[in-house]
């Protein structure tokens, strides 16, 4: 059997939580696959605390809808982290609503990116490429902490409208999110 | 300094609103290295993937089982709470996890339940009896192991619960 090049993402260290093992194991799988060499598990939001104190994560997979919790929570709460925990943690939000009011509101939370289920495998290789090569800035806006909602590679000329209502939609962005992984396999 | 440190920039938009801007260093593309997406390793991912698809109908006929006892409850109006919560969690769950190994006929007819517990009356007959299709349809598809689109038969099948679908949102109680 031919051996696996090593990828970079060998380094990395990646926890997924979600309440469903067979998504886990399907995320497990494709991350895997992927080269990605440390892959942890949890299946609340407990369980997850726990991990990230005994092995900070590089990035992190979340399930919005936990059984009894809500994944917005959560990433609320590691947003508002000291910053010795580091609040800016990419988090990688899967989920199967892509409603428009859905999305804003993920995005509002702090989410970094948005995963639209049934999952693909180029869909998450291209959102770990995004979230490790196209970092964006952060924002602390009002109540506000988490990625600019606005791309780095975007121009920031003319009007800076950040912090304000109605930046709170990108009209780009969100269409994208929406348009989903369907057609991406 | 360590260099590591977010860098922080305090701005004012353009109605005064002020506001921080946070550049943090890109921490992971330093450890990663170069990264980028190839078409060997989508498909090598496949490859496991279609390992897993293998497995998935094993997988899930024990969910499909909680979801037609969950179902059976509330349509005899003997349902709780947990049972419509049980209910619209594995629907929910289906519809994300089939088409993730290849099962996109059960991610449609979970679309098109999850459509229907949202637009239907669920205490009108028409409306219980599409949910009973569908039920029995992921029932099938998984004891068959039934991939992809299904096929012909498959998308046929699919046309007949829209159908069904379309009539209970019609007769929805006002």
């Amino acid at each position: 059997m031919a051996k696996q090049p090593r990828s970079g993402l060998a380094t990395l260290h990646v926890l997924v939580i979600d309440d469903h093992k067979g998504m886990r194991e399907i995320i497990w799988t494709i991350l895997a696959g992927l080269g990605v060499g440390n892959i942890s598990e949890a299946a609340d939001i407990a369980a997850a605390e726990a991990q990230m104190k005994r092995f900070p994560p590089d990035i992190i997979f979340l399930d919005w809808m936990l059984q009894s919790e809500n994944g917005l929570e959560f990433v609320r709460h590691i947003r508002a982290l000291p910053d010795n925990q580091n609040p800016f943690v990419p988090i990688i939000l899967v989920t199967g609503h892509a409603e428009y009011e859905r999305v804003v509101e993920a995005r509002d939370a702090g989410v970094t990116e948005f995963l639209v289920k049934p999952l693909t495998t180029l869909a998450v290789a291209q959102r770990l490429e995004m979230v490790i090569h196209h970092p964006r800035n952060f924002v602390r806006a009002g109540e506000y902490l988490g990625p600019d909602r606005r791309r780095r590679t975007r121009s920031i000329d003319g009007p800076d409208r950040r912090g304000t209502p109605e930046m709170l939609l990108d009209q780009d962005e969100i269409d994208a999110v929406m348009k989903g992984g369907a057609d991406e396999r | 300094m360590s260099g590591d440190e977010p860098k922080v920039r305090r701005m004012k938009g353009p109605r005064g609103h002020p506001y921080e801007l946070i550049d943090v260093p890109n921490r992971l593309a330093r450890k990663v290295g170069d990264f980028h997406v190839d078409p060997a390793s989508i498909a090598r991912v496949q490859a496991r993937l279609d390992a897993l698809a293998a497995r998935y109908p094993d997988m899930a006929l024990p969910e499909w089982e909680r979801l037609a006892a969950h179902w059976q409850q509330l349509r005899s109006g003997a349902g709780t709470a947990e049972d419509d919560e049980g209910f619209r969690r594995i629907v929910h769950d289906f519809k994300g996890q089939g088409g993730s190994v290849g099962y996109m006929l059960i991610t449609e007819i979970a679309s098109s339940l999850g459509e229907l517990q949202r637009q239907a009356d669920l205490t009108s007959e028409t409306a219980r009896q599409a949910v009973d299709q569908h039920v029995a349809a992921i029932g099938t598809i998984l004891r068959g192991r039934i991939g992809g689109d299904g096929g012909a038969q498959g998308q046929a099948l699919m046309a007949g619960l829209r159908l069904l679908a379309a009539k209970a949102s019609g007769e929805r109680a006002p």
